[in-house]
């Protein structure tokens, strides 16, 4: 897995063809449901040392005339690795 | 790909960003005026004229003049061109746009605005009935009939030119669609406003504090009541699921776009949901921007400043609410003056519209904030797994404010050190105050007339109904309220003569 900022992981989220879809670390995954896809990153890391990963929305994903009224969509980050788990009982197939 | 990873995140390449950018730039060039060098004069600005005048012995110089150099006025008018279009590339460059498309489309742009810009400043739009200090420039010109619209003429032709290329013109709209960015050319103009709020603040600081405390006040009460009416109007009476009625609720009741986008990355919404709410509030934006000026100034002639406020809680879109705060100054100080034969400063009922505005936008960080952790622990039930993390509301700020401010507190400062200073400043910023704020203010109504194609609501029936809904019995009559209650019997200074 390739890691930035001092062992911090990031991914970037985008929204196509109607899938979230979040890719960086060494990963690739979509789903249509964001919650759903959160549970594939969190199983992806489920061997892992407990960590941190930022999940950062690209806003190329927007529509280019939307970008001049607000410049961000959103950022958050999910708690990942042993001892996390994924206990919200969502179907999450790739 | 473009993400924001640290709080310089978009300082290049946001349209935010080279508000502030561009903004500060002219400003820092007038203010060379404190060493006695003039870097702004340069700049063409429209004269008052008349038909027969000009038809039977042509001159430029009946229709422009420069702010400062002895120059030719088409020359100034050119060497305006020159300058904007080389400043407003660059930010162009830097926000990766198509540079070729951005300049062919803003020289369209820019042509059309100064073309409704000089065409409506002829007497017979402008002029009004009005004697002051023992001149009545409408009669002393032998006018028979006028419309008697003031400044405000040049903003609606410039509207009206703008809707009929974006609904009538759709190729032309497309290909200027590259140039037509209302918020960029507003956010500027709105720095520039600083200056001025600067200036008008050393004229009248104890209104200048209540309209900015007032203006803070209201909008707080306002954010109150405004998003659960309008949240639970789009859950109980249209059944519509909890995030596009978040959504809805924060575009229609808070500042339109940017917080409908706002409040879908804080809820995690699919794109398609802001997407498809901006696309409403663009349009209705519009709506508001055509009628409530003239509707306002019509029904209480009496209450600028009240309007100003009830216009930036009304509004949505920081284009079309400065916008219509601008119409509203002209119409509401030409039916004055009109009336009574007292002439009111120009800027003040604007400032109230944008003083509010910008109160509004502000908060809107924080409320997203809120919002997004309420929506984490409370409707998703993740907590421990999923966080945010506070720089989303710096993410969120609107960046032009910045620029704004730091225009109004540095002008009031350096003017505040000396009389002297004051003068030279005052004198130094004059083209910045006047005619390159009147142009921003015109090149936005021109882009926002351009992306604006009512044809789009089509097969949005029932959001649409939401909408007017809404607007119609929740937002425009308690932002009246709340701006009455807060602003009543506040007035714009009189022009001294």
């Amino acid at each position: 897995m390739t890691t930035e900022g001092g062992g911090r992981r990031e991914l970037v989220l985008s929204y196509e063809r109607g899938q979230w879809r979040a890719r960086g670390a060494g990963l690739d995954v979509a789903h249509a449901d964001l919650a759903a896809l959160d549970t594939l990153i969190v199983r992806a890391f489920e061997g892992a040392e407990p960590s941190s990963v930022h999940v950062r929305f690209d806003m190329g994903a927007l529509p280019a005339w939307l970008r001049q009224y607000q410049a961000h969509y959103f950022n958050y980050v999910l708690r990942v690795g042993r001892g996390t788990g994924t206990h919200d009982g969502r179907e999450a197939r790739p | 790909m473009t993400t924001n990873r640290r709080w310089t995140s978009g300082m290049l390449t946001t349209e935010d960003w080279w508000a502030v950018w561009v903004g500060l730039a002219i400003y820092a060039a007038s203010l060379a005026s404190l060493a006695g060098v003039d870097l702004v004069g340069w700049m063409a600005r429209p004269r008052v004229w008349e038909w027969t005048n000009v038809t039977g012995d042509f001159a430029w110089s009946k229709l422009l003049r420069t702010s400062g150099y002895d120059w030719h006025p088409f020359v100034a008018w050119l060497a305006t061109y020159v300058v904007f279009t080389g400043l407003l590339a660059v930010g162009a460059r830097f926000q990766r746009l198509d540079v070729k498309r951005f300049v062919a489309g803003f020289t369209v742009i820019f042509v059309l605005t100064w073309l409704c810009w000089v065409v409506g400043n002829e007497m017979h739009l402008t002029s009004v009935d009005a004697t002051v200090d023992g001149r009545n420039d409408y009669r002393d010109n032998g006018l028979s009939w006028g419309l008697q619209l003031g400044e405000g003429s040049p903003y609606l032709l410039a509207l009206i030119s703008g809707l009929v290329i974006g609904n009538f013109a759709k190729r032309l709209a497309a290909f200027l669609r590259e140039a037509a960015k209302p918020e960029w050319y507003i956010k500027t103009a709105i720095v520039f406003l600083g200056v001025n709020l600067g200036a008008m603040t050393l004229e009248a600081t104890d209104f200048a504090l209540e309209l900015v405390l007032t203006g803070a006040a209201a909008t707080f009460v306002a954010y109150l009541f405004f998003w659960p009416l309008v949240y639970t109007l789009a859950r109980r009476a249209f059944r519509l699921p909890r995030d596009a009625s978040a959504v809805l609720a924060s575009g229609i009741s808070i500042c339109g776009v940017s917080a409908a986008i706002a409040t879908g990355g804080a809820i995690r919404a699919r794109p398609i949901i802001p997407v498809t709410v901006s696309m409403l509030v663009v349009i209705f934006a519009m709506i508001e921007l055509l009628v409530l000026p003239g509707a306002y100034a019509a029904l209480f002639p009496d209450q600028p400043i009240v309007n100003g406020a009830a216009m930036g809680m009304t509004v949505k879109t920081d284009g079309a609410d400065a916008a219509a705060g601008a119409l509203l100054d002209e119409l509401m100080v030409s039916a004055h003056l009109q009336a009574t034969g007292e002439r009111w400063q120009t800027g003040w009922i604007l400032s109230s519209a944008v003083l509010t505005k910008i109160w509004i936008d502000v908060f809107i960080g924080i409320w997203t904030f809120v919002l997004a952790l309420i929506w984490v622990y409370k409707v998703e039930r993740r907590p421990g797994q999923v966080s945010v993390g506070p720089s989303e509301i710096w993410f969120r700020f609107p960046k032009f404010v910045l620029g704004y401010l730091v225009a109004w507190l540095s002008f009031l400062a350096i003017a505040s050190s000396s009389a002297d200073a004051a003068d030279t400043l005052a004198a130094g910023t004059a083209a910045l105050q006047s005619p390159m704020r009147h142009m921003m203010f015109m090149l936005t109504f021109v882009a926002m007339g351009v992306i604006t194609d009512f044809s789009k609501l089509r097969g949005m029936g029932r959001l649409a109904l939401l909408y007017a809904l809404a607007l119609a019995v929740i937002i425009a009559p308690i932002a009246y309220t709340v701006a009455y209650l807060f602003h009543r019997g506040l007035m714009p200074p009189l022009v001294t003569s």
